[in-house]
């Protein structure tokens, strides 16, 4: 479908300093399949998109949609955006305040030069994009009077009206409060399937990439740090990074004694003692591996108290503090290392335990959900 | 002055910039920079050429020489010169201020009754000519005058105290001139400030006197600093106060000098007038760079905060009446007076000062003989002309040139240098380069309509630049974007998107510089022949010739006319939440 | 063969030449015009042109406007403009316009301005049949002018700040300190302070004119940048107490209609003839003479009379009033100061000018 290669382009300020921008990014859309850009702000994600886009003109690389290269730094090719037939949501929606609903949604119906169409056949397709967002009651309506929701259906009905190859999002929700926003990405996510367009979705927002995407390619510094499915990204996570930016993490750091094969269970020596943790990737004998266990993988009880169904890592410690979050739990647990010193771990769980501050915990986790940072 | 991009795209060797690449422009931006060349390299040569040869009797280039130059440096008239327009900016400069940030404070910051008339009273008077203001002033305060005769009352002295063609004279005339222009940049300034740093100093338990001079006048500061150095220069450029005002009585600037050299000597020196030209522009050139830097300071300083900010005024109790008070006391001050005495002197047979008599004399003589007047009729003609081709021309084209400089095309930051370079052209040189240029053209064109309005439009390019950029950066850059990934092309986008989104900010530009164009006498007075009279210019040769009353009856006409373009003005401004700078 | 060929094609040619210019005259010729049918000649031309623009020094409400006015109701076909500028500005104004190739002036009227425009070769000779009637020191012998008008000079005084019998009586009587910031004189003209320093420079001499100066100066005479008629009025506004060197005709006709200001003859009395010329290249040559032919006939002359203005047609009498103010009725001293004296002296007055009284 869309596919991007060795995408390069770097920002140079005014006075000659490089800046930020993208390095090499490298990879390829399935048809009808939602793909987000994932990443903190200056990651890169925006300009990939704004390439792919054509706003962009990149120094380097190759970006080819369908059987057709929109951009080719060899070969000198590069389509002009209006003729890349490709549709764009905006973060500020870019809804032209001095037209109306109708005039917004049929304007990429009457400036596209490839095909001409008759103002019924404007007028039926405005139509049909607005009623599948739900704005057919708005259509004369000036767009000024729209809410913010409807601004944001109104710029996807827009995107669609000349039914696009590839969608692109570039933080569509990221205007809207909280609660909206998650009706939006749900609705969202249903009309991408129901249409089949292939769409490529950029947010900073890691729950909701993970919430709407078929795959997510996580970006950092210019480079995509991983790439996969959500589960695949949140369960096992390569890098430091991966681990820390989706979702929250405990991190500890470990000496292998013997190499491990890739899939495979192995000991790791660690200042807590020794863990039993996954390694998605082979890995030689070495110190200093990370691995990482989410919180909610870790089970919390009062030292002592009987034993249920645990995991087969087990570490003791005292708690710190505890924070009531309503649906679950958040525990702050010092870990003591075999020096006495502590390490703080994060602990959630939807069980209340008879615990407080200062008492003496024991955790456990199970080994599969601890993992070593190596790549498959 | 405009932003410089910080961002540079469009080179394909990353990590260093291609000169190149730097200097290559598109066909569109090639285009324009040549028309831009066109209007503003032949008068930067001839203005350049003026300085260095000697001119024969019939006006063609003799010898060359530095003769010029070095007089700059013999002639103590240079120096004395240059200490008069010193002293003269920096007074009128104190004045406009004063008079601006009182009027700027109490408009933005406080309740005061009747504060919003401020705005469109200012407004209004940017319609009035500088001319006739300076005329009205020199009426009031003649020594035939008003307060003259009053003075001599009170005092009982048989001679009058004041005399107004001196230096103090010309400071407190263009500084009244120049406050209502002040007040309109200030309250821009005071009304970017948070209430709530002069709410907290009010908690703090100081009083509204000390809350304005530790926290408002503060916080203003670098934005009024930024703007005195503006007045500044525009006092030290100006032509007609110093021309009516400081000539009579031996007070000289470098502009009056100017304007001497080449109209009243004969034959016209015009190597000394290029000289001194040269000598002006060097003077503004350094002044407007150091302005640059004060301004862009300022606005790092501005305390704008985020969403939905709107500064509160403050509560002045019962103090507000004074307030009020000294609001209306400034408005007939400042154009209760002078429009008073213009309209008083417009009915008479002949004008000989404020006296019981002269009210049963009252004629509509004046009226008469101007409205039967042709050559009043075709003045009035011709200015509308000006000025509405003047804003024609300059508004499209700036906005054109402002959209592909906020939108980075390739080389338009050479558009942007060059449509606001005329800044460093004082009125009266820019006058002077145009006199050389059209008197070298190969074919009637001096003294022409068209000659006026080009020398108008390369005038006021760097207006019209500021204003169009003002409302291309109102436009959302994704609005565009959204066009183009529609499959629009850019002249498409352009048309269909960006036209009617700056339209509003495009209308208050026509208007603005439709108004400063007319206003003005010195970048037209070297340049207008019996064909191509405008009032500004008209109302000064009626003042030279001792025709005052009609001069009053031409002015009171013209300013009723041009109080109805502004009020428009003051009402789309308003309509549309445009300030007005 | 091919030289008749070419001797005919050139006669042919020359003959077309010879046709045109039979049909349009030169504007030399137009100026050069004698005898019955010129005033024909002249009037169908102009019927054609329209319209006609003079450059003078008139005042507009006195003199310039009653008497285009006058010639638009003689000759209702044309209309006659006009520019109302000091000698010097007129002079620029053409040189500017003739170096430009954009003339748009056709006749140039005023009281000190012959001398610059003939020497810049910017006019051209003409004849009229009106100037006929002037003594021959009222023409130009290489008829590049006629004589308009008389001009005498001297000092204007508020009426209310000053008592006659205070007033000064010679020119040493300037120099008295009571007069010390009380006067004003015009600043940038030929016809201003510069023909002032011109008659003391002839009547004393050069070494004692410079010790007059030099006292002089110390009076701290304003520079006035208007026209004299400006000056004139200031001074009855009582802006200016004394004005020197101004157009003695002018306070006689405000005291008559009861302004507070007195004209002051000091002997010698300078006087200058106006003079009209015809501009070279002028857009309207026709009219131009029509126009020249007017303001130099008695009917012409006549509404200068009416303005109080001193016409120089001999058989145009001179109003009343200003007799007190013509030297040869009043029985003063006069100067007459030719274009020619006047455009010799300007360098040495301007350096006594600038040496004294400028800084």
């Amino acid at each position: 479908m869309l596919s991007v290669s060795g995408l390069f382009k770097q920002y140079i300020s005014y006075d000659g300093t490089p800046g930020g921008g993208v390095f090499g990014a490298d990879f390829a859309l399935k048809e009808g399949e939602l793909f987000t850009l994932l990443g903190p702000s200056g990651c890169g994600k925006t300009t990939t998109l704004r390439a792919i886009a054509g706003l962009e003109t990149p120094q380097k690389g190759r970006i080819t949609l369908g059987s057709r290269d929109l951009f080719d730094s060899q070969a000198g090719i590069n389509v002009p955006m209006y003729d890349r037939d490709i549709g764009m949501v905006f973060q500020s929606y870019a809804i032209w305040p001095h037209m109306t609903v109708f005039e917004n949604a049929a304007y990429p119906l009457q400036v596209g030069r490839k095909n001409k169409y008759s103002s019924a056949e404007v007028a039926r397709k405005v139509k049909e994009a607005l009623d599948m967002v739900g704005l057919g009651a708005f259509i004369h309506r000036p767009s000024t009077q729209l809410s913010g929701g409807q601004q944001q259906r109104l710029a996807l009905a827009r995107a669609f009206t000349r039914e696009p190859h590839l969608l692109l999002l570039d933080e569509p929700l990221s205007n809207l409060d909280a609660q909206l926003r998650e009706h939006m990405r749900t609705e969202l996510k249903q009309l991408q399937k129901n249409t089949g367009v292939t769409a490529i979705y950029v947010t900073h927002d890691q729950s909701e990439a993970l919430a709407i995407s078929d795959r997510i390619a996580v970006m950092n510094e210019g480079k995509i740090v991983q790439l996969g499915a959500p589960k695949e990204i949140y369960n096992r996570p390569t890098s430091e990074f991966v681990a820390h930016f989706i979702g929250r993490t405990n991190l500890i750091h470990g000496d292998l004694a013997s190499s491990a094969a890739a899939g495979s269970t192995a000991t790791l020596a660690t200042p807590l003692g020794p863990l039993r943790c996954f390694f998605p990737g082979a890995a030689q004998a070495r110190s200093g591996i990370a691995v990482v266990v989410r919180p909610e993988h870790i089970r919390i009880r009062k030292a002592g108290a009987p034993v249920e169904a645990e995991g087969d890592n087990r570490l003791n410690g005292k708690l710190k503090a505890e924070t009531y979050l309503g649906e679950i739990v958040e525990y702050v647990v010092d870990a003591q290392d075999a020096s006495g010193g502590g390490k703080e771990f994060l602990v959630r769980t939807p069980f209340v335990q008879p615990i407080g501050p200062g008492d003496a915990v024991t955790l456990s986790f199970a080994s599969e959900r601890t993992i070593a940072l190596i790549e498959a | 002055m405009t932003t410089r991009p910080e961002v540079w795209d469009g080179s394909a060797a990353p990590m260093r910039m291609s000169v190149a690449r730097r200097f290559g422009v598109s066909p569109l931006v090639g285009i324009l920079i040549a028309v831009l060349l066109v209007f503003l390299v032949p008068p930067t040569i001839y203005l350049v050429q003026t300085s260095l040869f000697t001119t024969n009797f019939d006006g063609s280039f003799d010898q060359f020489t530095f003769r010029f130059y070095l007089e700059l440096f013999t002639n103590p008239r240079f120096f004395n010169n240059l200490v008069n327009a010193s002293i003269y900016a920096v007074g009128s400069a104190a004045v406009a201020l004063t008079l601006g940030v009182l009027q700027a404070w109490i408009v933005e910051r406080t309740n005061t009754p009747l504060r919003h008339y401020v705005f469109l009273i200012s407004i209004v008077s940017l319609g009035i000519p500088s001319v006739l203001y300076t005329v009205s002033f020199l009426l009031i305060l003649g020594k035939a005058g008003p307060l003259n005769l009053l003075l001599m009352e009170l005092t009982g002295s048989t001679t009058p105290l004041l005399n107004v063609y001196s230096m103090w004279g010309m400071v407190i005339i263009e500084g009244i001139d120049f406050a209502p222009l002040t007040f309109l940049l200030l309250s821009s300034v005071f009304r970017s400030n948070d209430a709530s740093f002069e709410e907290a100093s009010m908690m703090s338990g100081a009083g509204i006197a000390q809350t304005f001079r530790h926290i408002t006048l503060r916080l203003a500061t670098p934005g009024i600093m930024a703007l005195l150095i503006l007045i500044f220069i525009r006092a030290f450029e100006s032509f007609e106060t110093p021309a009516l005002v400081g000539r009579p009585g031996n007070v000289n600037v470098l502009t009056t000098e100017i304007y001497q050299s080449i109209q009243s000597t004969t034959p016209p020196n015009y190597g000394q007038a290029g000289a001194f030209s040269m000598a002006l522009m060097l003077i503004v050139i350094l002044l407007l760079v150091w302005y640059n830097r004060l301004s862009r300071h300022a606005e790092k300083y501005q305390t704008i905060t985020g969403k939905g900010f709107r500064p509160r005024v403050m509560d002045l109790g019962k103090w507000r009446f004074l307030t009020a008070g000294l609001l209306v006391l400034l408005f007939i001050i400042m154009i209760g007076l002078p429009v008073g005495i213009v309209v008083y002197a417009s009915f008479l047979p002949y004008y000989e000062g404020v006296t019981a008599k002269s009210f049963t004399q009252f004629t509509l003589a004046n009226y008469a003989q101007v409205f039967n007047s042709q050559s009043f009729k075709s003045s009035i003609g011709n200015t509308l002309i000006l000025g509405a081709a003047t804003a024609s021309l300059v508004c499209p084209f700036t906005a054109l040139c402002a959209w592909l400089a906020a939108r980075r095309h390739r080389g338009a930051w050479i558009l942007d240098q060059l449509a606001t370079m005329p800044l460093i052209f004082p009125a009266i040189v820019m006058g002077v380069a145009f006199l050389n240029v059209f008197l070298h053209m190969p074919f009637a064109f001096y003294g022409s309509l068209l000659s006026v309005i080009l020398a108008s439009m390369v005038r006021y390019l760097p207006y019209g630049m500021r204003y169009s950029y003002a409302g291309v950066l109102q436009v959302h850059r994704e609005l565009e974007e959204a066009s183009a990934l529609s499959g629009a092309r850019q002249a498409t986008t352009f048309l269909r998107v960006v036209v009617p989104l700056i339209t509003p900010a495009l209308i208050t530009c026509w208007l603005f510089v439709f108004l400063l164009s007319v206003k003005a006498v010195a970048a037209q007075i070297l340049l207008v022949g019996p064909k191509s009279q405008v009032i500004a210019v008209t109302l000064f040769d009626l003042w030279e010739n001792g025709q005052v009353t009609e001069l009053a009856a031409m002015g009171v006409t013209w300013m009723s006319l041009m109080t109805v373009v502004s009020t428009i003005f003051y009402l789309i401004a308003r309509r549309y939440g445009l300030s007005i700078r | 063969m091919t030289a008749t060929r070419i001797i005919s094609a050139l006669a042919v040619g020359a003959a077309l030449l010879w046709g045109t210019a039979a049909q349009a005259l030169t504007q030399e010729e137009i100026g050069n015009l004698q005898g019955p049918q010129r005033q024909k000649i002249l009037e169908d031309g102009a019927r054609k042109e329209g319209k006609v623009t003079i450059y003078s020094g008139m005042i507009v409400d006195q003199a310039l406007r009653p008497i285009t006015e006058a010639f638009m109701k003689k000759y209702p076909y044309i209309k006659a403009e006009y520019w109302r500028a000091d000698s010097n500005k007129i002079v620029q104004k053409i040189l500017a316009e003739a170096r430009a190739k954009a003339i748009t002036s056709d006749v140039a009227e005023s009281t000190s301005l012959s001398e610059p425009l003939i020497k810049a070769k910017v006019v051209l000779p003409f004849n009229s049949p009106e100037l006929d009637a002037y003594p021959v020191e009222y023409r130009d012998p290489r008829r590049l002018w006629g004589a308009t008008r008389f001009s005498y000079f001297g000092v204007a005084y508020n009426t209310n700040a000053i008592k006659a019998a205070d007033a000064p009586k010679t020119y040493e009587d300037l120099l008295d300190p009571k007069w010390k910031g009380k006067l004003a004189w015009r600043e940038g003209s030929d016809s201003g302070n510069l023909l002032f320093i011109t008659n003391i420079i002839m009547h004393m001499g050069d070494q004692k004119a410079d010790a007059y100066f030099q006292k002089l100066a110390q009076q701290k005479i304003v520079n006035f940048t208007g026209s004299a008629r400006t000056l004139v009025n200031n001074v009855m506004s009582g802006e200016y107490p004394m004005a020197l060197n101004i157009f003695l005709h002018h306070p006689v006709i405000s005291a008559q209609k009861g302004a507070p200001v007195a004209a002051l003859p000091l002997q010698p009395v300078p006087s200058l003839n106006g003079t009209v010329l015809f501009v070279k290249g002028a857009p309207n040559p026709h009219a131009a003479m029509l126009l020249i032919d007017f303001i130099l006939s008695k009917e012409g002359q006549s509404t200068l009379e009416a303005a109080n203005y001193l016409p120089a047609h001999p058989d145009a009498s001179t109003s009343p009033v200003l007799a007190s103010i013509i030297p040869k009725k009043a029985g003063l001293k006069e100067n007459f100061i030719t274009p020619q004296t006047l455009f010799d002296l300007n360098d040495k007055a301007e350096t006594a000018l600038k040496k004294y009284f400028k800084n």
